[in-house]
């Protein structure tokens, strides 16, 4: 009743009762310069869905597949090597010559290995796989592949958060024995962005809007187990590592987008009648243009943006142990230049963590950097 | 110099047992002399005794060259004898300016001239209080200095202070020292009784440690150092396990589940917004400058205090969000506060100490029917009294009876009965001596390694620097900075409480 109360009292004031609140980066998440020093391996705009297959590191670049070779001096040369009919929104390797490429909008096709040629767009019972966010082998006929959105592309992710939608699942498609059939393992997800195997056969799924990871059984659907919760920004990619995982964070949650988010007719009026580039919404850069909403907080000083600032985008990845709690985080803050990290890839002893947003490759010690990071 | 006050095989004991004996003891005109001991050494007892709280058993007292006999607090101080105790005597409900001139007032008083004198006053000893708040308002530190200027104002001879500097900021503990430096300078003597013992070894004249009730060691400072204090002290030396090295020494603890998210929390003026998160297995240090809102945070997560009721933010205890009227839901939850203030929260003092750490139980539920087992009362206290070292006659003694030490060590044992999944410990070793510092600092690493997530508040900067895993900075209501333990230094920590 108290509660009641109180939430009408505030209702009729007008004032934020049930509260904006990001949780703090600190802990493991203690913000650090950690991925602006590392070493940029390659500078390639709009690079996505890094990936390590047997033939070496491949990536995306809109509807181009492209392969990583090493140079000399450490860094990667990228080669366009398939153009697709659509933009690449995810790939998969099973390690043995296999690769599945979602393509977004359309679905998911594998290239390579046994099953080359095949295509999967029906998800059935009218449902098609649109927005093929990632997908994961989990045997040589099994593919796991999550479906961010059942309505929109995947490059549209803004929107779905803006729309406040939760129509992401997961589907398991045997692939063996004729045609490719799915069986969903899981539904009405927040855009579900990251898959891994969990150490005891469960499926980690990132739900990107609900801030967290979580644990599915694909043997048992249950309802979803959150295993991680209450991050400080919208979790994507999953890699597994060493004795844990790696964990790739897209954009950082702002109180603003918080307080916009329970806003209906406010939310409504900027989804439909503003850019998206210009929306109070996540990004996975910024700070480009002047039409951007609240350019840092006005926390630039002599021409220098301060990190603490407020800023759309950020670049985060974090390492987990194997019960997926953070054990150490890499960071590139506001006045950083390596934003929107969604693709991560451990290829001989060192992550490389594909930065979107600022179009670059960052190469992390993978050995050093799963030990405790020094501020 | 001539001697003020000279006490000769002074004996005091309770129900047979001495507390201090056949002590021998010389204080000069104009001297400073520190009195150091483990906690039960017999320093409160002995200068309980200078200040007239009790009565010598056998020996003598002379003051001024005459035999003495003080039979109250209010006879020493018509002699010329104040003492600050550790324990603040302040009447709650009165002001600051009411509680200084307490005792002096004159037939009709005019409040408002009360309290511009009482202004000036304390302005005089760079003391920042308020003359027209509350004492029941103010936190340990300021009724601290409070303490200090009603002792100032009586003009005593001898002034006595227990632990004077436990609760003083380093920038008050300065103007502190300056203003003992200035009393003497006057002629008036000091005794003072600390555990910090670059204090005593900076600031006094003479140093006299005492050890079970006897005399130790009695020298001019110049001839002391810290290892040769600690040696009187204890019998060994200690000081290779007191705060060597910090948490450098050793690798932090790695970050468990995080346990408490606090996200905005507020509480009027005092905690501003202030956000942070605490994991398990970790000893997290929480360090602030009195007015920093760091108890009150700790308070408001266990239920002692109430945060805002709009705009307070939020407190998450593992995934539940919580918000606790009382501290029985917190406890019953796995939140336990040890706190700062343990004569008036800690514990019930006419109880024994069985009774005492019987009572955590209570409040946990474990026992739904509130039967009181009084063989599992003592077993219960048999085993913490042995595990924490706690020495008493046996575990009927009142806890009234126990030093500062070993009273703080029931409270510790009274809470962690409670089986808390988080522990918060509000200056867990102010007013203890070195020997108990040591066993508590074990146990409380003993919590950490057990998965228990440890919250440690304290102002000893050496202390916060080797418990902790993680170190947080809370500056004017919120927390400001946080450290890892091997990169925080002490300049560090301080430059974040202060600018």
């Amino acid at each position: 009743m108290i509660q009641l109360l109180k939430r009408l009292y505030a209702d009729f004031r007008g004032f934020d009762e049930v509260g904006s609140t990001v949780p703090m980066m600190d802990g493991p998440l203690k913000p650090n310069t950690a991925l602006d020093a590392a070493p940029v391996v390659a500078r390639v705009p709009e690079i996505d869905n890094l990936a390590a297959t047997p033939g070496g590191l491949v990536a995306s670049r809109g509807a181009d597949l492209l392969a990583l070779a090493p140079q000399s001096g450490g860094t990667l040369a990228a080669e366009v090597r398939q153009t697709l009919p659509a933009p690449i929104a995810c790939l998969a390797a099973d390690g043995e010559g296999a690769l599945a490429i979602g393509l977004d909008g359309q679905g998911v096709t594998i290239r390579g290995g046994r099953h080359d040629g095949a295509a999967i767009a029906d998800l059935g019972g009218g449902q098609a796989l649109r927005s093929p966010t990632a997908a994961l082998f989990l045997g040589p006929d099994t593919l796991v592949v999550a479906n961010g959105a059942a309505d929109a592309p995947a490059a549209d992710w803004k929107r779905d958060l803006m729309n406040r939608r939760s129509s992401g699942s997961v589907w398991s498609i045997a692939l063996g024995g004729g045609a490719p059939r799915a069986t969903q393992l899981a539904r009405n997800l927040a855009f579900p962005y990251g898959l891994a195997l969990g150490r005891d056969g469960t499926l980690l799924v990132s739900e990107a809007w609900r801030h967290r990871v979580v644990a599915i059984d694909p043997a048992a659907p249950k309802p979803p187990r959150a295993v991680l919760a209450d991050l400080p920004a919208y979790p994507c990619r999953i890699a597994p590592a060493e004795g844990g995982y790696w964990l790739a964070l897209f954009a950082p949650r702002n109180q603003l987008v918080e307080f916009v988010l329970r806003e209906e007719g406010y939310r409504r009026r900027m989804v439909s009648t503003i850019d998206p580039a210009y929306w109070i919404a996540p990004a996975l850069s910024s700070g480009a243009s002047f039409l951007e909403p609240i350019q840092g907080g006005a926390r630039k000083k002599l021409n220098m943006l301060k990190p603490w600032s407020p800023s759309w985008s950020y670049g985060l990845v974090v390492r987990c142990d194997p019960a997926m709690r953070p054990v150490a985080s890499f960071h590139s803050r506001a006045d950083g230049s390596i934003h929107g990290v969604t693709s991560l890839a451990e290829a001989g002893g060192t992550l490389l963590v594909g930065a979107k947003g600022s179009g670059a490759v960052v190469a992390l010690d993978a050995q050093a950097a799963s030990g405790e990071i020094e501020p | 110099m001539t001697a003020l006050l000279e006490l000769k095989r002074a004996t005091k004991d309770f129900r047979g047992v001495p507390a201090i004996k056949d002590v021998d003891f010389t204080l000069e005109k104009g001297e400073i002399h520190a009195i150091v001991g483990e906690n039960g050494a017999g320093k409160s007892t002995l200068t309980k005794v200078l200040a007239g709280v009790y009565q010598l058993s056998s020996g003598e007292m002379l003051f001024d060259g005459k035999p003495a006999e003080l039979a109250s607090p209010a006879d020493a101080l018509k002699q010329g004898i104040a003492m600050v105790f550790q324990e603040t005597n302040l009447v709650p409900s009165m002001t600051v300016a009411q509680n200084i001139y307490l005792g002096d007032e004159k037939l009709f008083n005019r409040l408002r001239g009360l309290y511009i004198q009482a202004q000036r006053f304390l302005l005089s000893l760079n003391f920042y209080v308020d003359p027209m708040a509350l004492v029941s308002s103010l936190g340990a530190g300021k009724k601290q200095m409070v303490e200090i200027a009603r002792a100032v104002h009586h003009k005593a001879r001898l002034m006595i202070f227990d632990e004077p500097t436990a609760t003083l900021t380093p920038e008050e503990k300065f103007h502190f020292f300056n203003l003992v430096r200035r009393l003497q300078r006057d002629g008036v003597s000091i005794i003072f009784i600390s555990h910090a013992l670059e204090e005593a070894l900076e600031l006094s004249d003479r140093i006299t440690v005492l050890r079970d009730g006897k005399v130790a060691a009695s020298d001019a400072t110049r001839n002391f150092d810290r290892d040769r204090i600690i040696q009187a002290m204890v019998g060994r030396s200690l000081s290779g396990e007191l705060y060597s090295g910090g948490g450098k020494d050793r690798a932090p603890r790695p970050y468990g589940e995080k346990v408490l998210s606090i996200q905005n929390l507020s509480m009027g003026t005092v905690v501003r917004n202030t956000s942070f998160s605490v994991f398990a297995g970790q000893i997290t240090g929480l360090f602030g400058l009195v007015g920093s809102g760091r108890t009150e945070t700790m308070k408001i997560v266990s239920g002692v205090l109430k945060r805002d009721f709009f705009h307070g933010g939020t407190v998450q205890f593992y995934d539940k969000p919580v918000r606790y009227r009382t501290p029985r839901p917190a406890v019953l939850d796995g939140i336990v506060y040890v706190t700062e203030d343990r004569k008036v929260e800690g514990f019930f003092e006419t109880m024994s100490i069985a009774a005492n750490i019987q009572l955590g139980t209570l409040a946990k539920g474990i026992n739904p029917l509130s039967v009181i087992s009084l063989a599992e009362a003592r077993s219960l206290a048999k085993q913490w009294t042995d595990r924490l070292a706690i020495r008493a006659i046996d575990s009927n003694a009142r806890v009234i009876e126990l030093s500062g030490g070993n009273q703080q060590k029931v409270v510790i044992a009274k809470s962690s009965v409670q089986k808390p999944k988080m522990i918060i410990f509000d200056e867990p070793t102010r007013g203890v001596d070195v020997g108990s510092i040591v066993e508590i600092h074990r146990f409380i690493n003993e919590l950490a390694d057990t998965g228990i997530a440890v919250i440690v508040i304290s102002s000893y900067l050496p202390e916060i620097l080797a418990l902790s895993d993680r170190i947080l900075v809370a500056r004017q209501g919120r927390i400001v900075e946080e450290m890892d333990a091997r990169s925080a230094t002490e300049q560090r920590i301080m430059y974040a409480a202060v600018h």
